[in-house]
């Protein structure tokens, strides 16, 4: 293809750009200068580094999908040099061969940190050919006829090597250590789960290992004792399992949010409704606005992340102490602030509280750590945000913003 | 209580299958067991129980598709037991005609009282000319409505849905059920409406709208009144 376009060019050396737009315009000299400059390519790879290139080139090109990934990341890389040639066209009354080369270097660079170490490479070999080709005289041929240009593209190629290579494993260093801090996440959690979920299996296999064994003989109340931690830690684990699965659903994206328009008069009742247990005589302050608030979410989902807000301020509050909730419209968002007057949060706990099984210093309270990270992907799913702050006076204020797109259908007031 | 009520219990898991029916046994009412579909239709048949209790997720047909076979040819009442999370499915066994459901894990209490309410719409005891559940007074023959000693001033809307809910006192009302009930068939899409209704229905009913005990919301499903158990 180059001979092709050399000729072209040849016989008409006035403009440049037409001749480019041409060259690159014709899909099959495309396709051809892909498979050329990529065998040449492999080959110098190879021939570089040959254990790394057949595991870096060779792998990846099995696999029809896997193939046409790289061939596009090498055609990013051709069109990034095709980007520098154009700059270094334009801007050519200004630089010097050895400015030019720099805009080259910035393109193999920006190749380097985006795509892999392969089209990195070939953006350099590119660079190199396409500064000898347009920009040094002789003019569209790979001549050179001043030597002293061979050492510019020596650095060019060198310098474009040593810092694609380094970029890329810059890159891959700043990966495997993303990698090394999830799997280290992972293993946490996996055991606090097996904690949170042996610790309550032991009790209740050991409770009934005593009830059943003919040798020990449990007065009534221990009986009852017994009885009643079966019961008891059951409903523990019946809460650990209901919140990870909900959380490996959202995580997953397996719920689907069915969002209608809900008074959150009803939502919030509701939850009410099913904390009821816990509030015993607490004081509850709702303040809403007077004309029907709606909110545009799942109910049900809603509904359990007001519940997990409710649990947590009735868990990490005096018992006696009221619980505020406010919410309001706010510009196209609806906020919904649910505030106690419990210790409040630790500095630094704002955004951690969300983190799974993250518990507050206070180990008393029971609980695994998952509601606020359950009620903060229910939020998450719907496009809203949640926000934990101490209050002045007092107390913590966990915050819900949802975005609500549209407008409620129009209800029409029927005579009474 | 009706002594000695008979209940199919339909769950293929033994462990719960056994503590159902020492629970229910407990209390006097008589338990049949079935682990699968195919053999709780041929029970239900044979014996007519009273009260059905039905798992969902049963190896053999769906537990949907058991309710409305059953429902095809019995008004028995069906009591479906369902994981939380599944509200689409519990609403398909309600439209496919189950009376009310219960998510797992459950209470004992909340089972027997559900097996109460059960028991008494399946007597046909409909409800007397005046309904009352705490403060709240429904007298059905003249059409009025009390709180305490004050008159409530519904709407005509308001009060069809709250006569559908008498008329179901205790059990969960799907939304689909109340809208054909105040909309009539063709009622389609009027969930919106129904919600705004219900939260007028509640600010002129509950003491505390806010916290409301009358009328409970069931989200993605429907609504409930409830009932002062005696």
């Amino acid at each position: 293809m180059c001979e092709g376009a050399q000729a072209t060019l040849r016989r008409s050396p006035g403009d440049v750009q037409r001749d480019l737009r041409r060259i690159f315009g014709d899909r099959r000299a495309l396709a051809g200068a892909r498979r050329a400059a990529a065998a040449v390519f492999c080959g110098a790879a190879r021939a570089w580094n040959p254990g790394r290139g057949r595991r870096f080139w060779l792998a990846p090109m099995s696999g029809f999908a896997e193939s046409f990934w790289v061939r596009t990341h090498y055609l990013f890389a051709a069109a990034a040099v095709f980007c520098a040639t154009l700059i270094v066209h334009l801007t050519r009354a200004w630089f010097d061969l050895a400015d030019q080369a720099m805009i080259y270097l910035l393109g193999v660079l920006l190749v380097a940190a985006r795509l892999s170490r392969g089209p990195a490479l070939f953006a350099a070999f590119l660079s190199v050919a396409a500064l000898d080709f347009f920009f040094v005289p002789p003019f569209f041929t790979f001549d050179v006829t001043d030597k002293r240009h061979y050492v510019t593209f020596a650095v060019l190629l060198v310098v474009g090597l040593i810092v694609s290579t380094q970029t890329v494993r810059i890159r891959e260093q700043a990966n495997a250590r993303i990698e090394a801090e999830r799997e280290r996440t992972r293993s946490n959690l996996l055991a606090a789960v097996s904690h949170d979920l042996r610790t309550p299996l032991a009790s209740i296999r050991g409770s009934a290992e005593v009830l059943l064994d003919p040798a020990a003989v449990p007065s009534e109340s221990e009986r009852r004792a017994l009885l009643s931690a079966i019961r008891d830690e059951a409903d523990r684990l019946a809460h650990l399992v209901t919140d990870l699965l909900e959380l490996t659903r959202l995580d997953s994206g397996v719920v689907r949010v069915k969002k209608d328009w809900v008074p959150l008069e009803e939502v919030l009742s509701s939850a009410l409704h099913r904390v009821e247990a816990g509030l015993v005589d607490r004081a509850v302050e709702v303040r809403l606005p007077d004309v029907m608030l709606f909110v545009s979410a799942d109910s049900a989902l809603l509904e359990q992340a007001l519940v997990h807000l409710l649990e947590n301020a009735i868990k990490y509050s005096p018992p006696s102490s009221p619980l505020e909730i406010s919410a309001s419209q706010q510009g196209a968002s609806v906020m919904i602030a649910i505030a106690d007057r419990g210790p409040g949060l630790a500095p630094g706990d704002e955004q951690r509280v969300f983190d799974k099984f993250y518990r507050a210093a206070d180990q008393k309270v029971p609980g695994a750590g998952l509601g606020l990270t359950v009620c903060q992907a229910i939020i998450f799913s719907h496009g809203g945000t949640l926000r934990a702050e101490n209050r002045s006076g007092g107390g913590a204020c966990f915050t819900i913003t949802l975005p609500q797109e549209g407008e409620p259908p129009p209800f029409e007031e029927e005579a009474a | 209580m009706i002594a000695g009520a008979k209940i199919l219990v339909i769950e293929d898991d033994p462990q719960v299958a056994r503590f159902l029916r020492a629970t229910l046994e407990g209390r006097g009412y008589r338990v049949l067991s079935a682990e699968n579909g195919v053999e709780a239709l041929v029970m239900a048949q044979q014996h007519v129980p009273e009260v059905v209790i039905l798992d969902l997720g049963l190896p053999d047909i769906d537990g949907v598709e058991v309710a409305r076979k059953l429902r095809s040819w019995s008004r028995m009442p069906i009591l479906v037991l369902s994981a939380r999370g599944l509200e689409a499915q519990k609403v398909e066994a309600l439209d496919a005609g189950a009376d009310d459901y219960l998510t797992k894990p459950f209470g004992v209490q909340e089972l027997l009282a559900r097996i109460r309410v059960a028991l008494r719409h399946a007597s046909g005891a409909t409800p007397g000319a005046v309904f009352q559940s705490g403060p709240l007074r429904v007298d059905l023959e003249h059409r009025r409505v009390f709180v305490g000693s004050q008159e409530a001033h519904l709407t005509p809307i308001e009060y069809k849905i709250l006569v559908a809910l008498v008329q179901n006192a205790g059990k969960v009302v799907t939304h689909k059920h109340l809208l054909e009930n105040v909309w009539g068939p063709n009622a389609g899409d009027r969930a919106h409406y129904l919600r705004v209704h219900m939260t007028h229905l509640r600010r002129k009913l509950e003491t505390d709208p806010a916290r409301s005990r009358v009328f409970t919301t069931e989200a993605g499903v429907g609504y409930r009144l409830h009932v002062e158990d005696a």
